[in-house]
């Protein structure tokens, strides 16, 4: 099973390198994620991320370019407990960028099942951005998540596990349409079950329907607390 | 800057500091790392060539389980720290049930959830090791224990949850737990 996921994340990246001329950048995604349980099943979760990119340009071209500060999210979500093993969350997002604030509304509707030793978590979303001046965002997105311990059956304390997702986002802005696929192996360590942290990378890539192909890699660290 | 990072730092360390009151470790382990008496036994039951071996350290002590495909089912063997045996537990169908049993089980069901859905079955072989080997290989049933243990979902007024429910041999319950999941904010968010 892990070559097999080994063999994805490998086959994704020689593709990605197999484009012509396109833009890339890469860059850091540090994210802080804490949720607080209430009662009656509901749940608080707020998440930060701190989006910096250390380089950016055109492949095959002497354009590019070095350290930007792009941008800080806040996103408060709020989720309930609808069955077993579904959740229904919806929340705001907050996008600090240099010169202004980017509102998000999001939706989403998670189903997480516990297969013997492994996870899979099916997570349906919707969100919808306003920027200044420019029409709605609207992504129809879909995302699937696996997880496993790296010894044993379980993950206890002080362990580590792998983690990979991979996402489907459908961006309709305007008359515009887009595709983004995301592909995220993580390995994680437990201090103990609400305090994670995970390391791992992100890959994406969108227009590239069109002749514009954009492919950005992200070194990604996440804290996960639940308090 | 610096006076942030020392509160989270001083934050984690006080949440692992607090983790530190149920111990409960579970890991994979080589065949050479078994006690030989638990070794011995399994090849007595079960003839693979496919057995992965799991330590489980917590506060009760140290325990060993073996685990193994045999004639298309599903084994599990539970030892003690010195390789004793304390039970065997083999996954079934609803249907290979006794129907007396399942009826049993199901009024007992019926009696505790508005509704619910059966999600693994075990049949929980208990005895000393020369009873269990006699069993298995010459179907002699001398001294045999043996439960059920049904893991599924149910629904009460406070919600849907996930349980472990264990019978008796003629079908009567006798504990009940609650399954508490793994944290999945990292799945979720």
């Amino acid at each position: 099973m892990k070559k097999r996921y080994a063999f994805l994340v490998l086959f994704l990246l020689v593709i990605s390198v197999s484009f012509g001329q396109n833009r890339y950048q890469v860059g850091t995604l540090p994210t802080l994620n804490i949720s607080k349980s209430l009662n009656n099943n509901w749940q608080l979760n707020f998440k930060s991320e701190f989006r910096q990119l250390f380089k950016e340009g055109i492949t095959n071209s002497t354009q590019n370019s070095g350290y930007d500060y792009v941008h800080t999210d806040a996103a408060f979500v709020i989720s309930k407990k609808v069955g077993l093993n579904n959740k229904l969350a919806g929340g705001f997002l907050l996008r600090f960028t240099d010169d202004d604030v980017i509102k998000r509304s999001i939706q989403q509707f998670t189903v997480i099942k516990s297969l013997n030793s492994y996870r899979l978590g099916h997570r349906f979303a919707s969100d919808q951005t306003f920027d200044t001046d420019q029409d709605m965002q609207l992504r129809l997105r879909y995302r699937l998540t696996f997880d496993l311990p790296l010894n044993g059956q379980t993950v206890d304390p002080t362990e580590w596990y792998f983690k990979i997702s991979n996402e489907y986002l459908n961006i309709f802005k305007g008359n515009i349409y887009d595709l983004e696929l995301r592909l995220s192996p993580n390995f994680g360590y437990v201090f103990t079950d609400n305090n994670k942290l995970e390391l791992g990378l992100e890959y994406r890539i969108n227009d590239f329907v069109n002749d514009d192909t954009r492919q950005r890699y992200w070194l990604t660290i996440g804290w996960y607390l639940s308090l | 800057m610096k006076k942030l990072i020392f509160l989270l730092l001083l934050f984690l360390a006080v949440l692992q500091l607090s983790a530190q009151t149920k111990y409960e470790h579970e890991s994979k382990i080589s065949f050479e790392n078994v006690p030989e008496k638990a070794r011995l036994f399994v090849s007595k039951i079960i003839q693979s060539k496919k057995v992965k071996w799991y330590k489980e350290q917590s506060n009760n002590g140290i325990s060993f389980e073996a685990k193994s495909k045999f004639k298309g089912k599903k084994y599990s063997i539970e030892f003690d720290s010195n390789g004793t045996i304390e039970d065997i537990e083999i996954e079934k169908k609803w249907n290979d049930l006794p129907k007396t049993i399942k009826q049993n089980i199901i009024n007992s069901l019926q009696n505790t959830f508005i509704k619910h859905k059966i999600r693994k079955i075990q049949i929980q072989f208990s005895a000393k090791e020369k009873d269990l080997i006699n069993y298995f290989n010459n179907d002699i049933k001398n001294n045999i224990t043996i439960k059920y243990e049904i893991v599924l979902k149910g629904k009460t007024d406070s919600g849907k949850h996930l349980y472990e429910f264990l019978f008796n041999h003629d079908g009567q319950l006798e504990s009940t737990s609650k399954i508490v999941f793994r944290n999945t904010d990292n799945i979720e968010f």
